[in-house]
């Protein structure tokens, strides 16, 4: 079942100047979907443009059957949609718990205790933490808040702006392993990621995309050994 | 006849007090429109001009400071002086603030000098305030005094804005407007913002100063409560707004249109009866706070565009181009 | 013992009220800074329409000032947000010292509008000595001082469960520290910004009542605030709730602690300077420690 797709998606951050010019783009249920490719590529504008968070020009996007093209971010997230953005993605000032209770805003008291004991499951370490406030965590465990944050009201489908930037490899690794177990769960996952091979290893499928355009798409293991993909970016 | 005269003796009175507010239009057009600087305090540089220069040119009294007896000539290059060394006090202590605090700090500053002038009798005459300053050519007779006073204003006026639009065209103009806008660009080239920002700020205030002055002589009074400092500071805004910050054109003719609204519903609103005439003011307040909304929503570039960027933003922390913003950044 | 009895009659005990004062006057505006990122100069004016709303109930009705609160609190409350709908939420997609200049306009039209319907003399919520009692048998408190401090510490207490326990409180911190990942949570910016409004007029509304009740009720009054809550809220550091309660305790005993005749004999300061005590702590932390006393950057 397809449950996100991008439609021949032409976008940018004003209303002319597109960055996207037609992309195509389909998650389906239970999968991890990567979009890789080279620095100014598009490939962050287009997972955030799944979200509300620019100007459609041309083309659509679905959630499920659903048309939410212009639609609000507000709105996208109570269609079951969580974005963790790269920077800034956690509100520093408030403790662990207060991040992840505002991830289920819109939810109900009960939804919001049973979605604490599924995350603090998910990652321990936030159990802990729960009363510190955020912004004095180290890098990872600030990327755990902010995943976990998304994952508070439960969602179909949870987009990652580069996960692992900025993170040790120790850390890196640690956070491949949280998507992997998120997506056991049985949430879908759309990430971006600058450390293609290793997202594109954990990944069903991946997407290539160079200057704004599809470039090629497969499945994650057949992207890393394609040679093509390989020179262009992946580094031989 | 006699209504004849009436209605010259006012338009007289109507321009000399635009060219007046022309003069501090164009003084925080050279704060904020050009430099950015944000300032509230506009009645505190008035009233120093106007405290100084009646100082300096009053005789003993005995009631407050005064007996240097000094021509004008001498004594409003003094008050502009003085201003601009307040100003100078100030903006070395705030200029590298945030706007909004630079406007509370002046804010600040102009309450104090209120207390000053209130509270040093010996200098001010306290709440009594300094009367009997003269008013140059009032030997004159009939409306020739008015007319020579207003031609005095109306040239120095003409100079201001001769200066003030060298100043904006000139390399000076330039770079504090590429300050306004792009502090950090300008930083980088290697400006020196902070002086410059300083200098922007001084002129100003000294032309606040020189309006001052003028004003004192004109009314031959000043005290505390001469002038309403908030309803000064607040006119003078709203005409470089309605004007066009940026422009010293707008700031001119702001200040005519503001004035000139402001001066006549005055002379229509005192025929209403007794306790209606008393509280026309506030009406007519009110409605130029409106004018003022209106024209920030509806001619963010003020009425006199000049196609140059009307409001000067710093954004101080710039959030990275990918994030939406629902709130005004800075 | 005299001395000492002089020095809490007349110096701490009047400190401690317009420091609570100042207190609520600054929570409205740095809870407002941090949700709308401006500095709302018609705070103060703000404040005086509280202090009329009640004089109005009082007046009528014949209300006890504090039974005339929540009228006055609704009162400021719908004034506010009447001046979000048709003068901020317009501007706020423009650079926020367009908001700065709007509000001082809004400011000049509160004041207009209330000197036109009640005059330019101050007026008075009660007349004549009011009732004091004996405290620890020694110092006399009025009892409208009992009730400022005493409803100034509730509200305050109020105020930090709805920020820490609440859903709506806890959507306000957010908003303050990350308006986009607010939104990006689902977090509808424009109900916190109402809210944010109400509670901040609503304090407003409370500062003023007392303000009046303390002193009198003046058209000026409320602008003559700004300076003290301004500087209240910059020291606890704007945007920062409790900053503020603590910094506006801090400028109102420093105003009346600066008049109290330290070094013997005359007074240190002339009462007449007391609200430059208020901006010289402003300067000085402007200066020293733009963020405020307690650190971390203002965003």
């Amino acid at each position: 079942m397809t449950l996100l797709s991008l439609e021949g998606l032409v976008a940018g951050y004003g209303p002319d100047v597109p960055i996207l010019h037609g992309v195509n783009i389909r998650l389906q249920a239970g999968e991890i979907v990567s979009i890789v490719g080279p620095n100014g590529a598009g490939k962050s504008t287009a997972m955030k443009s799944a979200f509300g968070l620019l100007n459609v020009h041309q083309g659509k996007i679905l959630i499920g059957t659903e048309d939410v093209t212009n639609s609000r971010p507000e709105a996208i997230v109570r269609k079951g949609v969580s974005f963790v953005p790269q920077t800034e993605n956690v509100f520093a000032s408030l403790t662990v718990q207060e991040n992840l209770e505002l991830g289920g805003y819109f939810n109900s008291r009960s939804h919001v205790a049973a979605g604490l004991d599924r995350v603090y499951s998910l990652f321990p370490p936030l159990r802990e933490k729960r009363h510190q406030k955020s912004g004095l965590l180290s890098g990872g465990q600030r990327q755990m808040v902010a995943m976990g944050r998304a994952l508070m009201p439960d969602p179909k489908i949870v987009l990652l702006d580069e996960p692992t930037a900025g993170l040790s490899p120790k850390y890196a690794d640690e956070i491949f392993k949280l998507i992997i177990d998120i997506n056991a769960s049985g949430t879908a996952v759309l990430m971006v990621e600058q450390n293609a091979r290793q997202a594109l290893m954990i990944s069903n499928r991946g997407y290539v995309l160079v200057d704004g355009r599809n470039r090629h798409e497969g499945t994650g293991a057949g992207l890393v050994r394609d040679r093509e993909v390989a020179e262009m970016f992946l580094g031989g | 006849m006699d209504i004849l005269i009436g209605y010259v003796n006012y338009a007289i009175a109507l321009a000399t007090m635009i060219g007046i507010y022309a003069i501090m239009a164009t003084g925080l057009n050279i704060q904020w429109g050009l430099t950015g600087l944000f300032n509230l305090g506009i009645a505190g540089f008035f009233a120093v001009g106007a405290y100084s220069s009646a100082i300096l040119t009053t005789a003993a009294t005995g009631k407050h400071l005064g007996g240097f007896d000094l021509p004008v000539v001498f004594a409003w290059p003094a008050a502009m002086a003085l201003s601009a060394l307040l100003a100078w006090a100030v903006a070395r202590i705030c200029i590298r603030l945030r706007a909004d605090y630079l406007a509370i700090a002046t804010i600040g500053i102009a309450e104090i000098v209120r207390l000053v002038l209130k509270n040093e009798q010996w200098a001010t005459g306290g709440t009594r305030g300094i009367s009997n300053i003269s008013r140059p050519f009032e030997d004159l007779t009939g409306m020739w005094a008015g007319l020579a006073f207003l031609s005095l204003v109306l040239a120095l006026a003409a100079a201001v804005y001769w200066l003030a639009e060298s100043g904006r065209l000139s390399p000076w103009g330039r770079v504090v407007q590429a300050i306004r806008d792009n502090e950090d660009a300008a930083r980088a080239s290697g400006k020196d913002v902070e002086a410059l920002r300083i200098q922007g700020f001084v002129i100003g205030a000294a032309l606040m100063g020189l309006t001052g002055a003028l004003t004192a002589h004109y009314l031959k009074f000043i005290g505390p409560e001469a002038t309403d400092p908030l309803q000064i500071t607040f006119l003078v805004w709203v005409m470089l707004i309605v004007g066009g910050s940026g422009s010293n054109k707008g700031a001119v003719l702001g200040a005519a249109l503001i004035w000139s609204l402001w001066s006549t519903s005055e002379l229509l609103t005192s025929r209403l009866p007794g306790e209606w005439a008393h509280r026309a003011p506030f009406v007519r307040l009110f409605l130029v706070g409106l004018i003022l909304q209106f024209v920030l929503q509806k001619f963010p570039a003020g009425l006199m565009s000049t196609g140059a960027r009307n409001t000067p933003s710093k954004p101080k922390k710039p959030s990275s181009r990918n994030t939406v913003h629902v709130l005004p950044p800075f | 013992m005299d001395q000492a009895l002089m020095f809490v009659n007349a110096y701490l005990i009047p400190g401690l009220v317009s420091g609570s004062i100042y207190a609520l006057g600054a929570i409205g505006l740095t809870l407002l800074f941090g949700v709308l990122r401006f500095t709302h100069f018609a705070h103060g004016d703000v404040m005086t329409a509280g202090a009329y709303l009640a004089l109005a109930g009082v007046g009528l009705f014949g209300l006890h000032p504090i039974m005339a609160l929540p009228l006055a609190m609704a009162g400021t409350s719908l004034l506010c947000l009447g001046i979000n709908h048709f003068f901020y939420a317009p501007l706020m997609k423009r650079p926020s010292l367009v908001l700065t200049i709007s509000s001082f306009g809004v400011a000049l039209m509160i004041r207009a509008a209330i000197q036109l319907i009640y005059g330019v003399e101050s007026q008075y919520y009660v007349r004549g000595i009011q009732k004091s009692r004996e405290v620890f048998g020694t110092f006399r408190i009025v009892d409208r001082h009992i009730w400022i401090g005493c409803s100034a510490v509730a509200l305050m207490l109020a105020l930090h469960l709805l920020l820490t326990r609440t859903r709506l409180g806890k959507a306000m911190r957010a908003v303050s520290d990350s308006p986009d990942l607010a939104r990006l949570t689902g977090i509808s910016t424009t109900t916190v910004i109402r809210y944010t409004w109400v509670i901040g007029g609503s304090l407003a509304a409370v500062a003023g009542v007392f303000l009046g009740w303390d002193g009198y009720v003046h058209a000026n009054m409320g602008w003559d605030q700004l300076l003290p809550i301004s500087a209240a809220a910059i020291l606890g550091g704007l945007g920062r709730p409790y900053g503020a309660m603590v910094g506006g305790l801090v400028i109102g005993m420093a105003e009346e602690l600066s008049s109290y005749p330290w070094l013997g004999g005359d007074a240190l300061l002339s009462p007449g300077y007391k609200t430059g005590v208020a901006f010289a702590i402003m300067v000085a932390m402007l200066i020293w420690r733009p963020n405020g006393l307690f650190g971390e950057k203002v965003r």
